[in-house]
């Protein structure tokens, strides 16, 4: 791989990086789905950083053409896409948990205003 | 001697802990009578809640299992909305010893801390624990040292004492298990954190919540999480 390629997988891993980071610290993102999409941009940062690493993994699967700009771009749109699949996911169960919580919250809560309440009742008897 | 004139509260989340939870409430009562306890039973179907309702003890009942660190936030925010000046965090599954929670309270005081570690690695009879945890700890000690500047022994302990200053700002950021991650957080926010050497028991009854899948992927999770507890508490100091 010459050194544009190599500089523009850089470019693209460190975005995708960036923005998994964000997503994470944006509380849209769970922790395992970031850490699940870091591996994959990880690996092709490892594998572009080692000369003659790209051809050889390119040709594991015995394919005779080298990795390509079309095959960069493939990985980067299903890694986005999957990517909003979990956004979407993490939206879901955090409403969901969100929900469970406030619920035990208002539950316990109440139960005590009520305890509370019921004991007025009976300093005023 | 139990500090007083403050609101302590203790939180125990629960997880199928039917076997050990009766023998931790039973010991808290005796040991720090002083203070309020809070069991968050995070969707138990071995009767749990159930031992903690015949107890007469609080409990936030969480529908559904959504894991150790929403339930043990469900519980630190019901301390906080009760205005308690100190929220503990306490495990249910008898590894703690109950005598140990007024000295943890104690050292908040004495040593001027925010938060306080129950340490299983500090002090004269450090525990030792399988090889992967004790792996796993030395890594995240010195992984604290590195950002903090000061080396933390226990960063995966569950026996934690905080201010509720502290606690607020815990609860805001992204976390899993309130480990290096917020301790890092805390940290670089400026709240101080102490150690207090405390000795574990063996489990008593219940499953771990560890298994091999926790092992491989705790640590990757825990350093993305530190890094953006990094960038969050830097940015919080800078909008200050």
């Amino acid at each position: 791989m010459n050194l544009q390629g190599v500089i523009i997988t850089y470019l693209v891993g460190l975005s995708l990086f960036i923005l998994i980071v964000a997503l994470v610290r944006a509380h849209k993102l769970t922790v395992s789905f970031g850490v699940l999409w870091l591996f994959p941009v990880l690996g092709l940062l490892v594998i572009v950083s080692v000369p003659g690493l790209p051809a050889r993994f390119g040709g594991l699967p015995a394919a005779a053409s080298p990795i390509s700009a079309l095959g960069l771009s493939a990985f980067v749109f299903m890694l986005l896409g999957l990517i909003y699949i979990s956004v979407q996911v993490t939206l879901l169960s955090a409403r969901q948990a969100e929900l469970v919580q406030k619920l035990a919250l208002g539950e316990l809560l109440a139960r005590e205003e009520s305890e509370n309440a019921a004991a007025f009742d009976l300093v005023l008897e | 001697m139990p500090v007083s004139g403050i609101r302590v509260l203790i939180v125990i989340p629960a997880h199928n802990e039917a076997e050990t939870i009766a023998g931790v409430l039973l010991g808290l009562r005796q040991a720090a009578p002083d203070y309020d306890r809070v069991v968050v039973d995070d969707g138990s179907q071995d009767g749990t809640a159930a031992i903690v309702a015949a107890l007469g003890e609080k409990q936030l009942r969480l529908a559904c299992n959504l894991g150790y660190r929403r339930a043990l936030q469900t519980g630190l925010n019901y301390g906080l909305c009760r205005g308690y000046d100190v929220v503990m965090c306490f495990d249910a599954d008898g590894q703690h010893r109950p005598e140990d929670v007024p000295g943890m309270v104690d050292a908040l005081h004495t040593q001027g801390a925010d938060m306080v570690i129950g340490s299983r690695f500090y002090g004269a009879r450090p525990y030792t624990g399988s090889l992967a945890r004790r792996a796993g700890q030395a890594f995240f000690s010195h992984l604290t040292r590195l950002l903090i500047g000061r080396r933390i022994y226990d960063t995966l302990s569950g026996f934690k004492a905080l201010r509720a200053a502290a606690c607020r700002a815990m609860l805001q950021g992204a976390s899993m298990d309130f480990h290096t991650e917020a301790i890092v957080r805390l940290s670089w926010l400026g709240f101080h954190i102490v150690e207090h050497p405390i000795p574990v028991l063996e489990r008593a009854g219940g499953r771990s919540m560890h298994s091999f899948s926790t092992v491989v992927g705790y640590p990757a999770k825990t350093m993305l999480l530190t890094i953006v507890a990094m960038l969050d508490a830097g940015m919080s100091r800078r909008a200050r």
